[in-house]
């Protein structure tokens, strides 16, 4: 199929002996396939690593992601306490996408960051949104991946930076997600 | 014959299985070919939908990245199902840094191996990549991505991968993240497909002949592609969380506490697919003191009155490290409503004065009865 179907519902289909064939047998068969490789996405495992529990300085982490046919944009959530910014970047995005400065204040003194009154006060900063022609860093989105008809890797790269005086930042855990192509996107090979 | 797989995904446009387009037989250029529906499912079945088996990072913050050992150390532990047929070997890609100046003197190795077939003086079943030094200084974006290949059963029904390091003469090297996903195949074998996953659903490939002028269009076949694309579905269950820190050394561990109360640690959000209602798990964890335990649940069980699963560490890690493994077999599975978003949350509980750790943390779903 040329437009990927988000909307199709999966396994409701059955031919049937003694009615004819007709197109939607295989408009059936087409949807379902274009759905599988432009439209379904599983999980992509969150990622846990404790980060800048320090008072000043920034850590980098960069990892290699899975992108299957037609992925458009990678959203990334942070699930973060304390103060400073986060950037997001990716090897096919021009632009970064930066967090501004957060501040999410938890039970001071409370270390190391497992503790329960830190993870309690933690809250989810999304760069789910995707954009339309992004011309300039720092927007909070999610970022651009380059569509193709096969599987790529890509490699998405974030800088977490401390930025407040009694409050580091501290990111708990990290959710990505594989957003497909726009359903009124025209899909090419 | 060929089972012939694309390239690529090759979108057909609607108009051409419309009125006055009849489906023709084979691959067919100017009109829908059944053979054209036929591969771009073979596309799907052996290349489009592999759900990453392992995603990891290793903490800056406590140094739990850096690798400055003489010797190979254990750096990751999960235990987890392999992903099913037709899949049999894993890209293994890291991404690391190396102070070191001098190649080859000064090279680190990462190597991957599986617990039931583990490295030996050279033999197992495992993969060794470089940890190539070239870089001296570090800088903080300064990534080097080295890449390897793993054979790992899709028959087996559950499988602890390893992950161990070493650094070079001088210098240290840094393990930053490791992606282990299964690799694309190159050619569908002939055989009906029955993946390992204790259900019963086969994929079943088409080869030209079955789809040429002399095979008519058959509801037969119609409904074997539709079940193929079930099959895919099915059985490609994605994974939540594969966390793995280092284990040998306490203060690396990300998740930890001396309370004798449960202390809520992590909070991994989720999205369940269609029929996804059942999350398999796997905890790597020890205690110091004489009690030490995890639980865990999600927001649907709770809503549910659903017990939470318990998991009382041991004592005892060392070699060969399975004595702190314990998953869902064990237990049960966590459960979650169908098309939902939820969240696996994490308690661990120490003696009151010596801590407890995890780690190491898996979740996937259940392949789709």
């Amino acid at each position: 199929m040329q437009y990927p179907p988000k909307g199709f519902k999966p396994g409701g289909f059955t031919a049937h002996n003694g009615r004819p064939t007709y197109s939607d047998d295989p408009k059936e068969i087409d949807h379902y396939s274009t759905y599988l490789a432009a439209a379904y996405r599983t999980e992509l495992p969150a990622l846990v690593a404790d980060a800048t529990w320090a008072s000043s300085g920034s850590f980098e982490y960069m990892v290699r992601f899975s992108v299957p046919p037609y992925t458009a944009n990678i959203a990334v959530a942070f699930l973060v306490v304390g103060q400073g910014t986060i950037t997001l970047e990716c090897s096919d995005d021009t632009y970064n996408a930066g967090s501004g400065t957060l501040m999410i204040p938890y039970a001071t003194g409370v270390f190391p960051p497992a503790a329960e009154a830190v993870i309690s006060s933690a809250q989810w900063v999304y760069f789910s949104e995707p954009f339309v022609g992004v011309a300039s860093n720092g927007q909070l989105r999610a970022i651009d991946v380059t569509p193709d008809a096969s599987s790529r890797s890509v490699n998405v790269h974030w800088t977490i930076t401390h930025t407040g005086s009694g409050q580091p930042l501290g990111v708990l855990a990290v959710k990505a997600w594989l957003l497909p192509v726009d359903d009124s996107a025209i899909l090419t090979s | 014959m060929a089972r012939p797989v694309p390239s690529a995904f090759v979108p057909i446009k609607p108009n051409q299985y419309g009125p006055n387009h009849p489906i023709k037989e084979g691959s067919s250029g100017a009109h829908v070919g059944a053979l054209d529906l036929a591969e771009n499912i073979h596309f799907c079945w052996v290349d489009a939908v592999r759900p990453v088996t392992i995603s990891n990072l290793w903490s800056q913050a406590n140094n739990g990245w850096v690798v400055a050992h003489s010797s190979m150390r254990l750096i990751g532990v999960w235990r987890r199902e392999p992903t099913r047929e037709p899949f049999v070997s894993y890209d293994v890609t890291v991404l690391y840094q190396n102070s070191g100046t001098t190649s080859p003197g000064d090279d680190g190795t990462l190597r991957v191996d599986i617990a039931s077939d583990p490295y030996s003086g050279g033999s197992g079943t495992f993969v060794d990549i470089t940890l190539s030094a070239t870089l001296g200084a570090i800088a903080g974006s300064d990534w080097v991505m080295g890449t390897g290949s793993l054979l790992v059963d899709p028959s087996q029904s559950i499988e602890t991968f390893r992950a161990w390091a070493v650094s070079g003469s001088t210098g240290a090297a840094r393990v930053g993240s490791i992606t282990i996903q299964p690799r694309p195949v190159s050619s569908i074998p002939a055989g009906v497909e029955t993946p390992a996953d204790g259900n019963s659903h086969r994929f079943v490939p088409f080869d030209a002949a079955e789809l040429d002028a002399d095979s008519p269009w058959s509801v037969h076949a119609v409904n074997t592609m539709i079940a193929n694309c079930e099959t895919i579905r099915k059985t490609r269950p994605a994974t939540i969380i594969s966390y793995a820190c280092d284990p040998s050394d306490a203060a690396r561990a990300g998740w930890q506490s001396d309370s004798a109360a449960y202390t809520l640690i992590a909070r991994i959000p989720f999205r369940s697919g269609h029929g996804e209602t059942a999350i398999r798990w796997s905890i790597v964890g020890k205690r110091d003191g004489s009690s030490g335990a995890v639980r865990m649940t999600t927001t649907h069980m709770s809503s549910k009155e659903t017990a939470a699963q318990e998991v009382a560490l041991g004592a005892t890690w060392s070699s060969p490290y399975t004595a702190g493994i314990s998953d869902y077999t064990g237990g049960a599975a966590l459960t979650c409503a169908e098309n939902s978003t939820d969240e696996i949350r994490i308690w661990i509980k120490g003696d009151g004065s010596s801590d407890a750790y995890i780690y190491g943390l898996c979740a996937w779903f259940a392949p789709v009865a």
